[in-house]
């Protein structure tokens, strides 16, 4: 938790352009000093790209990781991830799509990013469901994978008709994903959408602990196993959905969080998914901060930071670590 | 509590599996069901427990049909250790154990004295208090399916249900599980357990079913279920059927393919 803090009131001074600490306590803890002139360009700065963006960040860097976590849970596989189900692919096609058709707006880019992921995970679920007749972990992250890439394939064929124009580096940022968009009313949308999604999805931390011991076994802990199944999986759908609409496709963060957290704090999904919220959210920041000063002025997508400090990270810990899987 | 089954029959996708199945099994009886693989025996006891719902008949717990009572009410009552259960996930023995006892919580309640209780009960019960803060992974087979044990006993059912508990097990951890087993019997707790191995059914079952391709072909005391006629008859296989020298119970002793029985008197001095 002051972790959390000590991240975010870091996130505000970082930036090209340098501000004094004491300037954004000063804004921080009240906004009289806002009124006395001297720094209103560095005021405006923390207010109007700043903060949004830090909150963004914490807002999309715990609905991921908490989703993947979920989902981990729930598939009772550490691949399963919203990449690996199709979901982020789906929601960037829908957001592509709403973008190339110019139908811009904080309503439509989550709705198209929900609308794509929903579609995404419903054709993979019941693709599973209709082979097996229980959903099975291994047809449905295999028609993951394929649904996944199928809609890979539409973005990328939206890149190339748009070519030369300026939608095409709006799909294109989508496809890489980051948080430069951040605004007061992006923030005012997601913040309910994490918050409750986040929520729900800890209070179903009880159903995941008993899915650990298979559909059967969760039957026997009075669980209704397709029933915790479907609602996790929508609201992780939903929460991943929303992030993807205004942060584009951040990787990494939804798969390796919860690893890393497993292996810290075990399994115990009661522990596990409030740390994971907490963790990715902080993670994003931090990458975020990377990503914006490390080749200054230029930006780099965040994408690119949180694999590049994620992974290395995560394979330390698989090394040394005794491993709770 | 009791359990009757009446009329039960159950088909996986036109299959027939179970056909015409009814018996009763009394609270605090040890029952197996016995029979060769693809018997059925695993179908009926997912019947039983609710995972299943029979394509006809009914299967009651107590006075309740079960397809009328909620998972929740099912899991309150009724606990199952399955066969070559997978955990996902590394759990400790604890953290396993500890789940039985979801079905006595409410969705965000922390475990209070009484589930701390009944979890140290069971892990004693068992004898797995010592692997506590073991991985599940860590463990020996034996001492896993205590675990499961335990966690099913962890929640206080009125009903178990065992799916070959004792399979992939060495002679000593099967004997430990029947011992366990029977002690909870003892305190009224009905016990139904499908076994392949006719041994142990014939020393611990109180009453014993003998499925034959879905078919009931006979219960009754472990005696009169498990004769040389009827083991023939389903398992195809020879046996002598003895009385034990030191517990005078009987064992199933199964015979070689090669060997003729009629001749079993001379054969000694006609042997090559």
């Amino acid at each position: 938790m002051t972790l959390l803090v000590v991240t975010f009131v870091i996130g505000v001074i970082i930036g090209p352009v340098s501000i004094p600490i004491r300037e954004v306590f000063s804004y921080l803890v009240g906004r009289k000093a806002a009124i006395a002139g001297s720094g209103h360009t560095q005021h405006l700065i923390i207010s109007q790209i700043r903060l949004p963006r830090v909150l963004l960040g914490l807002l999309v860097g715990c609905a991921l990781a908490i989703s993947g976590g979920a989902m981990q849970g729930l598939f009772r596989n550490p691949l399963a991830s919203p990449y690996v189900l199709g979901i982020a692919s789906g929601a960037s096609t829908g957001a592509s799509l709403v973008i190339f058709l110019n139908l811009h707006g904080v309503v439509f880019l989550p709705l198209g990013a929900f609308i794509g992921g929903s579609l995404a995970v419903g054709i993979v679920y019941q693709l599973a469901r209709q082979r097996d007749r229980k959903t099975s972990v291994y047809t449905l992250i295999l028609a993951g994978v394929a649904v996944g890439a199928l809609f890979s394939a539409i973005t990328s064929f939206l890149i190339f008709l748009s070519a030369g124009t300026d939608r095409m580096t709006d799909v294109i940022f989508w496809t890489m994903g980051g948080l430069g968009r951040a605004s007061w009313t992006y923030l005012c949308v997601l913040a309910p959408i994490v918050a409750l999604g986040s929520l729900l999805l800890i209070g179903f931390s009880r159903d995941l602990n008993a899915l650990a011991m298979g559909e059967e076994g969760a039957f026997h802990l009075g669980i209704n196993p397709e029933k915790s199944k479907r609602i996790m999986l929508g609201v992780a759908t939903f929460l991943t959905s929303s992030a993807v609409g205004f942060a584009g496709t951040i990787g990494f963060v939804g798969l390796i969080i919860p690893h890393i957290m497993r292996l810290i704090m075990g399994p115990d999904h009661r522990f596990l998914l409030p740390a994971t919220a907490v963790a990715g959210a902080i993670f994003l920041v931090w990458a975020d901060m990377v990503a914006r000063t490390v080749v200054r002025p230029v930006e780099l997508p965040v994408g690119i930071i949180t694999a590049f400090l994620g992974a290395p990270f995560f394979l330390y810990l698989l090394k040394t670590r005794k491993v709770r899987m | 509590m009791n359990i009757t089954i009446e009329g039960l029959h159950f088909s996986y996708d036109g299959e027939p599996v179970l056909e015409e199945i009814g018996l009763s099994i009394e609270k605090g009886e040890i029952f197996a069901i016995v029979g060769p693989n693809g018997s059925g025996k695993t179908t009926l006891l997912k019947n039983i427990s609710g995972v299943l719902t029979p394509d006809r008949g009914a299967v009651y717990l107590g006075m309740k049909r079960i397809v009328d009572l909620s998972t929740w009410e099912i899991a309150r009552q009724l606990a199952m250790v399955e066969q070559d259960r997978e955990v996902g996930f590394d759990f400790t023995v604890r953290e396993v154990i500890a789940m039985g006892r979801i079905p006595h919580q409410s969705r965000f309640a922390r475990e209070n004295k009484v589930d701390k209780k009944r979890i140290e009960e069971a892990m004693r019960v068992c004898s797995v208090s010592s692997l506590a803060n073991r991985l599940l992974t860590e463990i020996s087979g034996g001492e896993r399916q205590r675990v499961f044990l335990a966690m099913a006993l962890a929640q206080e059912p009125k009903v178990l249900l065992l799916d070959e508990p004792t399979t992939h097990l060495d002679i000593n951890y099967q004997l430990q599980i029947m011992e366990i087993v029977r002690t909870q019997a003892i305190d009224g707790l009905t016990v139904v357990m499908a076994l392949h191995d006719l041994n142990l059914a014939a020393q611990y079952a109180d009453r014993a079913a003998m499925l034959d391709k879905g078919h009931l072909l006979q219960i009754g005391k472990p005696d009169e279920v498990l004769t040389e006629a009827n083991i023939k008859r389903v398992f195809h296989t020879d046996v002598i059927v003895t009385k034990h020298p030191l517990t005078n119970s009987f064992y199933v002793m199964p015979l070689p393919y090669r060997f003729d029985r009629s001749k079993s008197r001379s054969s000694e001095q006609e042997s090559v």
